[in-house]
């Protein structure tokens, strides 16, 4: 399947929040984001966006390193996950982490790309890219349809390719 | 009345005895057993499997040690959270059925009430009401404590943990796990005033905290820092270390103190993990002397995750007549006033 893509450039952390919530606003069950990015890219604040898609507040919402996984219920569940500290995959499997895949609610995953082998297909990734102090690149891709239908409804709300959120 | 308290939130396998939510006769962790077993010296980190492993042995040591059996012990105190769900699970599991085998109460504790009560351990400990800040690898909150179980939350990070902060820079700098110890003891030879990191304040009004902008700051600067590298390069990695150090022990008394004059607290007491750093400890000391507050300090051993406090917080319940069922679950988030 042929990969889609749109990339937006934010110029601080509320702006950065903003376009977390463009996403979470369309989340379902069944839902996966993965999150790869640099330290300070900003990962953790655009998942307090997409909480506020799914209707969670996001003064809750704060990094999972510590804990893995933290659960919240708004509209939807959201499982928060992070693999920073995890260091194989018998440690993924020992947690079980791959039962929170099986669509019971949104899956946001930090450090994503630390995922041994593939993550679900419909998947939609999101790459953040530190410019310099406050700018942030995005880069949201999938090729899934599922995936796809949410980067064309997020294009049609927030603009074409490499805009600069206003 | 002598209690077994039990956590197992996090990487621990915790169990100690106390009486009458004072008196310390046993605390096991997990980690001093590890050596003697066969995994030497390898501390299997956060999977619940290790968790079921290490219980049963780290509850048995806890008895051994003061000469006790399972039917000299009255109630059982067990973490139900914050923490990972499958871990805690282990614990409360345990506890569930040790209480039901001997017949004796159960009581659930939040982990966090734990790191205040652990204060309660020490020779002296603090008059209600005040204020503590519990500092570690997952939490950093400031509450105001009016009695044993009447908590407010005054403040939390809105991001980061502040020892979780300490972790990442300390990866950053390829200096090792876990980052606190390493951090502070490369910044005794660093400059503090090397590097003027940006301290997140929010709100003049507001006790939360923010860490990920000094993260990143740090982050951007090592980056810069790691490309112009040359003899010429006044700026060592100690400064570095020293300077992110700074900005941390900065953030959190400048939040404390502000803390106990919004509450008008006379007392304030520190405890988790974090707050075995001795630039923090020390500091905080110059800071409330100055002030007129007095300051508790957790000992180390009851900063870090402990059973300890766990039986201190259990006993405070349990006297109040509060009692647990088997249907006693685990909860990721817990927050303090929630109880």
């Amino acid at each position: 399947m042929k990969e889609i893509s749109v990339k937006y450039l934010t110029t601080s952390v509320e702006k950065t929040v903003w376009l977390g919530q463009q996403l979470g606003d369309q989340l379902i069950d069944g839902d996966i984001i993965a999150l790869i990015g640099d330290l300070g890219g900003g990962k953790t604040w655009f998942t307090k966006g997409v909480a506020i898609g799914l209707e969670i507040d996001p003064g809750y919402i704060v990094s999972p390193t510590f804990t893995l996984v933290n659960e919240y219920k708004g509209r939807r569940q959201l499982f928060h996950i992070d693999l920073y500290r995890l260091k194989d995959k018998a440690e993924i499997i020992a947690l079980d982490l791959e039962d929170y895949l099986s669509g019971e609610g949104v899956v946001a995953i930090e450090w994503a790309d630390r995922w041994p082998g593939e993550l679900p297909e419909e998947t939609i990734q999101i790459e953040l890219r530190m410019i310099d102090d406050h700018t942030r690149e995005l880069r949201f891709s999938g090729s899934h349809p599922r995936a796809k239908e949410i980067i064309r409804a997020l294009k049609e709300r927030v603009g074409v390719s490499l805009k600069e959120i206003k | 009345m002598i209690i077994l308290g039990i956590d197992t939130s996090c990487d621990d396998t915790c169990a100690a005895i106390v009486e009458n939510g004072k008196k310390l006769l046993s605390n096991v962790i997990n980690s001093q057993l590890i050596v003697h077993h066969q995994y030497g010296g390898v501390v299997p980190e956060l999977a619940s499997r290790e968790h079921i492993r290490n219980i049963v042995p780290v509850v048995r040591e806890s008895l051994r040690k003061p000469g006790l059996s399972n039917k000299d012990i009255d109630a059982i105190a067990v973490t139900v959270g914050p923490g990972l769900i499958g871990a805690l699970l282990v614990g409360i599991y345990f506890a569930k059925a040790f209480g039901y085998a001997n017949n004796i109460p159960l009581i659930g504790v939040n982990h966090l009430e734990g790191h205040i009560l652990s204060i309660f351990l020490e020779k002296k400990s603090p008059p209600f009401p005040f204020v503590a800040l519990t500092v570690s690898g997952g939490h950093t909150n400031l509450y105001h404590v009016r009695n044993f179980g009447d908590y407010t939350v005054l403040g939390q990070t809105l991001d980061d943990a502040a020892g979780e902060a300490f972790d990442k820079i300390a990866k950053l700098l390829e200096l090792g796990y876990p980052g606190g110890p390493v951090i502070e003891k490369l910044a005794v030879t660093g400059r503090p005033e090397a590097i003027d990191f940006p301290r997140a304040y929010l709100s003049k009004d507001s006790l939360d905290f923010s860490f990920s902008g000094l993260k990143t700051a740090v982050a951007l600067y090592v980056r810069k820092w790691r490309d112009q590298k040359t003899s010429e390069n006044k700026i060592k990695i100690a400064d570095i270390a020293a300077s992110f150090q700074v900005a941390v022990v900065d953030i959190l008394i400048n939040k404390v103190f502000a803390a106990a004059t919004q509450v008008g607290a006379n007392s304030v007491m520190l405890a988790g993990g974090v707050a075995r750093n001795n630039h923090l400890r020390s500091e905080l000391q110059k800071k409330m002397t100055k002030e007129g507050i007095d300051l508790y300090i957790s000992s180390p051993e009851f900063c870090t995750d402990n059973g300890a406090m766990i039986a201190v917080a259990g006993y405070h319940r349990i006297i109040k007549g509060e009692r647990d069922d088997l249907t006693l679950d685990a909860r990721s988030r817990f927050p303090l006033d929630q109880i």
